[in-house]
């Protein structure tokens, strides 16, 4: 009676612990004698734009290793970058990865590829922002209006991205006016549109929903608006597990021409969303 | 010379700080049927609880079998296979009838055919072999005695107890359960011993009688022990013993009650005390005794009434056999069985 | 208002289509949770079990500790086990984050203190007769424990079950120590919060509804194992 129950249960408990625990187990390569899985850490709005789906793949099968990804914010990136529990970071945060090569965390930072900012909100533009070639003016003039602003608060790449212009502005926002969200990109954008705001947000993110929400690019192409992403190794001296070679395998592939090529013609509703930086692809 | 199944020495129970039990001495007989007889709250069930070894008493020693089950944990685990106590509301397993049977026999570590065996003749003598597949949830009170008692059978216990067994069933299963406690001691060889309100069930089935008023034996039976059938008028339970004896009682109660009234908690007076008072009587004094320092009076009232006076009451009373006396007791003094 | 419309069925179509992605999540959310919530089970119903029957200094305190315990965020839970599993950590050496086994072990903790109230409060309620007429019928004491058990049983599974609840629907600990790989450690909840944060919100409520799905078929399963217990 409660035997038989019991022995239904341990069974399944049995076959779950089979399935679900094997955790920490790495499986050697036969191609290149690489160690596998790589673990690699970005932020949510890389892993979102769709890119990986395409770059990580050819990379996956021409070296035999399973390229895991963690999408959190850039900061918690490059914290897991720093305590080891990653093999290499790809993140868009120029001063932060600065400062994680010269504090000796990471190692063989190469440049990979730009997208850009734009700043946008509502159709209606009523602070009459469109078309500035000056993004930080085009803020002070936001807060003279007395508009809306919506901002990710959390301290990543499109945050810091966005304090910066705000100092260059010389200006603070309103309380009342300014919403922090503490949240990723996509929400951000989706709380921007109910509120009738106005946002910072990376012009791949933005394509990816912009068929959700009606907000339109107001604000482009100033050069403070350029948003350059880095792939950095994470420095085996300080973390002797890390899987260097496999790093650096990957930092080779996303910088290689073929590589390049894929970032150069990837494609979301038919945009362009990067533009590679390493190797010029023009033959 | 008869085998002495089971003696208490020198018992006491205490709850915090109230004395429940104080038994100096009792002896069960092997192979008799012995009641235990007194009023609610006596302390028959933590009597039986102690006998049973599942209740360690405050004080002193019992011996089962010569014994002795207080001394250590291991000699009581061994002699509580020897008895078997049922509650006066006995819990069934939620499982089968059968299962719950097999349930002791299985801890004593008896094999499946022997189980089977002992199961079927239990549920056979007391008529249930029917049931052996039946949940037991859904019994009625008389079938659960019966499947309890069953229960306690198959184990074969060299000492079977039975908290007022037939308390909570009805008429027809108290006549079942009757007949089954003499056949457990006939056939089965046990010992049994049964608590009871009810000085007549014991009279009708018991060898051996122990009385047990307010935690102590008593030798006798009490006095002033009457039965008779309540009911309920403006709120009150009254009961008729005689003519013009309306006796009223603490509890409300109906139907067949037990009861008596403690010698010491009757009033004598020469007076007239007016009728009103409740429990208040006249009659002729028709019989005393002396015992020790005290005084019994015998006092016919419709019915006799046993009274307790001191030698200098009976001296300023002037008391005679034939003086017409008042009586009176509080509603309170009764003990309900 | 179309638009909405558009995108539930869509989404709603690739659910049902399960493809790979779908039938990876399901397995890797069944497989984690049964196996935290077996564990948790485990150890959760015999401390409860031993909290209610045993007397002991400080056993209210430990009791309030656990019913604190019942609100514990996923969060907080997600953070305290990443600080220990990480290799900066004292238990880094193990390689354990963002496996499988890292959720387990989070689910595991959240789990406990809900099997451990529920079990505590099944055997408080386990009618008191039951241990005197077990020890009448000259039962031992690990034979009146499990017949203590069986009587409460069904108390005791809906401990299981609540514990199961609160771990197969939870997102927090499974994304931080998970990681989200798919196929690996994505499991339901986290490619809804995946899908989610892409504005993919119609496939986030259709695979909402695949989760409520296969709780349903786990609780008819434990429902057969519950009538067969029943004689």
């Amino acid at each position: 009676m409660f035997a038989a129950a019991s022995t239904h249960c341990f069974c399944l408990i049995v076959l779950c612990g089979a399935v679900a625990l094997p955790g920490a187990i790495d499986e050697p390569s036969a191609a290149e004698g690489l160690a596998g899985p790589l673990r690699l850490a970005t932020t949510t709005s890389t892993e979102n734009s769709g890119l990986l789906a395409v770059l990580i793949p050819p990379f996956e099968k021409r070296f035999g290793i399973d390229v895991d990804v963690v999408a959190v914010g850039t900061g918690k990136a490059l914290k897991l970058g720093q305590n080891g529990d990653v093999d290499v970071v790809f993140v868009h945060a120029r001063h932060a990865e600065e400062a994680f090569v010269d504090a000796g965390w990471g190692v063989n930072r190469r440049d990979v590829m730009y997208n850009d900012f734009v700043i946008i909100g509502p159709a209606s533009d009523p602070a009459g922002i469109a078309g500035s070639a000056d993004a930080a003016e085009a803020l002070a003039k936001l807060t003279a209006a007395g508009a809306t602003f919506v901002s990710r608060g959390d301290d990543s790449g499109t945050h810091k991205k966005e304090i910066a212009l705000w100092q260059a502005a010389g200006v603070k926002p309103e309380v009342g006016a300014y919403l922090e969200t503490g949240q990723g990109m996509g929400q951000t954008l989706h709380i921007a549109y109910e509120k009738g705001g106005y946002c910072l947000v990376d012009r791949g993110t933005y394509l990816a929903h912009s068929g959700k929400i009606d907000l339109k690019v107001l604000v482009e192409a100033d050069q403070r608006l350029y948003n350059p992403y880095g792939i950095i190794a994470v420095n085996p001296a300080r973390h002797g597990h890390a899987k260097y070679l496999s790093a650096m395998a990957f930092i080779g592939w996303v910088t290689s021409v073929e590589g390049q090529k894929i970032i150069d013609t990837f494609r979301k509703d038919g945009k362009r969303l990067f533009h590679p930086m390493a190797v010029s692809t023009k033959k | 010379m008869k085998a002495e199944i089971l003696r208490l020495e020198g018992i006491r129970k205490h709850y915090g700080s109230k004395p429940v039990l104080d038994i100096s001495e009792l002896c069960v007989e092997q192979g008799a049927v012995h009641a235990l007889v007194g009023p609610n709250g006596s302390g028959k069930t933590t009597l039986l609880e102690i006998a049973a070894l599942i209740s360690v008493p405050s004080q002193g020693a019992v011996y089962i079998l010569g014994r002795d089950g207080t001394a250590d944990e291991t000699m009581r685990r061994k002699l509580r296979r020897e008895v078997t106590l049922v509650d006066q509301n006995p819990y069934l397993f939620d499982t089968t009838v059968y299962r719950n049977m097999a349930f002791g026999l299985e801890a004593r570590g008896l094999e499946r055919e022997h189980i089977r065996s002992r199961v079927g003749e239990a549920l056979e003598s007391v008529g249930l072999s029917s049931l052996a597949g039946r949940r037991a949830f859904g019994l009625s009170a008389g079938e659960i005695q019966r499947v309890a008692l069953a229960r306690a059978m198959a184990l074969r216990p060299a000492l079977l107890l039975l908290d007022e067994p037939t308390a909570n069933v009805d008429v027809f299963h108290v006549q079942i359960l009757e007949s089954l406690i003499r056949e457990a001691v006939n056939d089965m060889g046990a010992t049994v011993m049964f608590a009871t309100h009810s000085l007549a069930q014991s009279y009708k089935l018991a060898d051996s009688i122990h009385h047990l008023v307010e935690g102590r034996l008593s030798a006798a039976p009490p006095e002033n022990h009457f039965s008779g059938v309540a009911e309920e008028k403006n709120g009150e339970s009254i009961l008729r013993l005689a003519p013009g004896v309306r006796v009223i009682l603490p509890e409300a109660r109906k139907g067949q009650v037990h009861f008596s009234i403690p010698p010491e908690e009757i009033l004598l007076s020469r007076q007239e005390i007016p009728s009103s008072a409740p429990n208040t009587f006249q009659g002729r004094v028709v019989g005393m005794n002396a015992d020790r320092r005290r005084i019994l009076v015998t006092v016919d009232v419709g019915v006799n009434l046993v009274t307790v006076i001191t030698p200098k009451l009976l001296d300023d009373l002037d008391l005679k056999v034939g003086d017409f006396v008042s009586v009176s007791f509080k509603v309170f003094s009764i003990l309900l069985y | 208002m179309d638009h909405l419309l558009q995108d539930i069925v869509e989404a709603f179509r690739m659910v049902v289509r399960l493809d790979h992605e779908v039938l990876d999540a399901i397995r890797v959310t069944v497989c984690v949770s049964l196996t935290s919530t077996a564990l948790a089970t485990l150890v959760g119903v015999p401390l409860g079990f031993c909290i209610a029957v045993k007397t002991f200094f400080g056993k209210r305190l430990v009791i309030m500790l656990f019913q604190t315990l019942f609100a514990l965020p996923t969060v907080l839970v997600g953070l305290l086990v990443m600080t220990l599993l990480s290799r900066r950590g004292p238990l880094g050496d193990l390689g354990l984050l963002f496996s499988p086994t890292a959720i387990v072990i989070g689910q595991f903790l959240l789990a406990c203190p809900i099997i451990v109230n529920l079990s505590l409060s099944a055997t408080q309620s386990i009618d008191p007769r039951v241990e005197r007429t077990a020890r009448t019928l000259g039962s031992g004491r690990l034979r009146t424990a499990l017949v203590m058990f069986r009587e409460a049983r069904f108390a005791y599974l809906a401990a299981v079950l609540a514990g199961f609840g609160r771990v197969f629907a939870e997102v927090g600990v499974s994304m931080m120590l998970g990681g989200n790989f798919p196929g690996k450690t994505r499991t339901i909840t986290t490619t809804i919060a995946l899908e989610s944060s892409k504005g993919e919100f119609a496939l986030g409520i259709a695979l909402g509804f695949v989760l409520l799905f296969v709780a349903f078929g786990v609780n008819i399963i434990f429902q057969i194992l519950q009538g067969r217990t029943r004689e």
